[in-house]
């Protein structure tokens, strides 16, 4: 890049909020419908959206609906038609989508989602923790956790063309913390709009209804077996299903391949599009963690190496598909690792940890495991939490005791002055 | 089984055209069936081509958009909206006991 491009990539840094990023981001991937019901945190995502057509820099539908239910109804079918469709949502509203999820996932259509994540009552709390996020996971979708807003930026483009990829086609979900990163002010390095439409083009959808000279069902009547026929061979449910797990299987190397195209033309890239790793060159102790967890992690490495420790952190950040391949190969020959977790498996453990677990099973002198809970509910997570849990990971390792009971950090029982 | 990356894709390629019963003969389930009063019907009371809110409204396609509308009871479920969105009330659902 020579001084000037440089100079001319300055000029378009906006200050801009998380929420405010993803609109944009949509603005840019030219939606063509949108469809949402407001929820905090996310609701400036389509606030801004809304703006952005009444000012005439979006050309899109905005459909206004009765509840997230109809919002994801609408994303559905206007998807169907062959629009590029966005919507956004946090926490009961990605509850109420709930039961169109699976449809989405099971015709193939290629929505986006950015989720601000919240946690989901009761009791009622606005605020930040990833049990929204992870009650998506057993439907179809991908799935990724972003960091900053520039990654939330960054993400949606990709999001959109790994959607719409021939091999892929499977809905997306963009997820970033509720408030830490939502309603938090950061620099976005915002790209011109001709290279953007270069790295996106036009979504060419492999179901188009608004094309009336085909004639066709979506989400057909499927029945136990395959059903042979004059007008062909109608595959089962089995099948159809077997698909959407073969293609999200195989969508890892296409995200990976669309994450190195965004990070060749952009300059911009995280890790190696699955997860981001941080000092682990010669770590021997993994820190693993996702979202803003990983982000007040970063703040407390350095500490931690200055005791000795050999230790390094990976950042999750494609959730969906879990990357068990990647993971396996990096973490396989490491000693310890520390899971925080900002979401309980409600009646097991934190979902980071025993998925990392049973990714790693079968591993030769596998790595000892250890997770904790964190900030839920929007509890902050403190750099001193992190330490003490590294340094308790570091005990029970040292006693060689594997435990699976679940451990916590930032939780004030002690100051509940009513308990014995 | 096939495990290329380009085969399993073609499932989704067969996406596919509606078909009659596709679900076997689902008027089967019904607990009323619907019944028109061609002396009310306006179509047939007027001889044209015109209202057919039962045929635009019907989530089954078994009303036919013709004069007067017919409606096959091998595949209607007996919903009753066609009885609902008649504008002049020439539907009528009537309870079907098994036999």
């Amino acid at each position: 890049m020579t001084q000037t491009e440089i100079q001319d990539k300055e000029k378009n840094i906006k200050i801009m909020t998380g929420n405010h990023a993803a609109a944009y981001a949509y603005m840019q991937s030219r939606v063509g419908v949108v469809s949402a019901y407001p929820i905090t945190p996310q609701s400036p995502v389509v606030e801004k959206i809304s703006e952005y057509i009444r000012d005439g820099k979006l050309k899109a539908q905005f459909l206004l609906v009765e509840s997230e239910h109809s919002a994801a109804a609408a994303c559905c079918a206007a998807s169907a038609t062959g629009s590029r469709v966005g919507t956004a949502t946090s926490a009961h509203g990605l509850m109420l989508m709930y039961e169109m999820l699976p449809w989405a996932a099971g015709t193939r259509l290629p929505i986006v989602i950015n989720l601000a994540t919240r946690s989901c009552g009761a009791p009622w709390s606005i605020w930040d923790d990833h049990s929204d996020f992870i009650a998506a996971r057993d439907v179809g979708w991908i799935q990724f956790m972003c960091e900053d807003n520039q990654e939330i930026y960054d993400t949606n483009f990709q999001a959109f063309k790994i959607a719409e990829d021939p091999r892929v086609y499977i809905p997306t979900i963009v997820a970033y913390d509720g408030y830490l990163l939502s309603h938090t002010l950061m620099p976005v390095q915002l790209e011109n709009q001709e290279d953007i439409d270069d790295f996106l083009p036009p979504l060419n959808h492999h179901i188009n209804l608004s094309d009336i000279s085909q004639v066709k069902g979506v989400g057909p009547v499927t029945t136990p077996n395959i059903i042979k026929r004059e007008e062909g061979t109608a595959p089962g449910y089995f099948e159809f299903r077997y698909a959407l797990q073969k293609a999200l299987e195989n969508s890892i190397d296409v995200i990976k391949e669309v994450h190195d195209e965004y990070a060749a033309k952009f300059g911009r890239s995280y890790g190696n599009g699955l997860f981001k790793t941080y000092k682990t060159e010669d770590a021997d102790t993994i820190i693993f963690a996702m979202g803003s967890v990983s982000a007040q992690v970063r703040t407390v490495i350095e500490k931690l190496r200055d005791e000795g420790l050999k230790i390094g952190l990976v950042t999750l950040r494609l959730f969906r598909p879990f990357p068990v391949k990647y993971l396996r190969e990096f973490l396989k020959n490491k000693k310890n690792i520390v899971v925080f977790d900002r979401a309980i498996g409600y009646g097991y453990e934190g979902v980071l940890c025993y998925e990392l677990k049973a990714a790693l099973y079968g591993v030769k002198d596998p790595p000892f495991i250890k997770g904790f809970i964190v900030g839920l509910g929007g509890r902050d997570v403190k750099g001193d939490h992190i330490i003490e849990g590294v340094h308790r990971a570091f005990d029970l390792s040292d006693k060689g005791e594997i435990t699976s009971e679940t451990e916590y950090y930032g939780l004030k029982l002690d100051e509940l002055d009513f308990l014995d | 089984m096939t495990d290329s990356k380009k085969d399993y894709q073609k499932i989704l390629a067969s996406v596919q055209k509606p078909v009659k019963g596709e679900a076997g003969k689902t008027g089967t389930w019904s607990n009323f069936k619907p019944i028109i009063d061609l002396k009310k019907c306006i179509p047939a009371k007027t001889g044209k081509a015109a209202c057919f809110n039962c045929w635009l409204y019907c989530p089954e396609a078994v009303v036919t958009r013709t004069i007067p509308p017919e409606i096959d009871l091998e595949y209607c479920k007996g919903c009753g909206i066609c009885a609902e969105e008649c504008p002049v009330d020439a539907i009528t659902m009537i309870e079907v006991r098994p036999e």
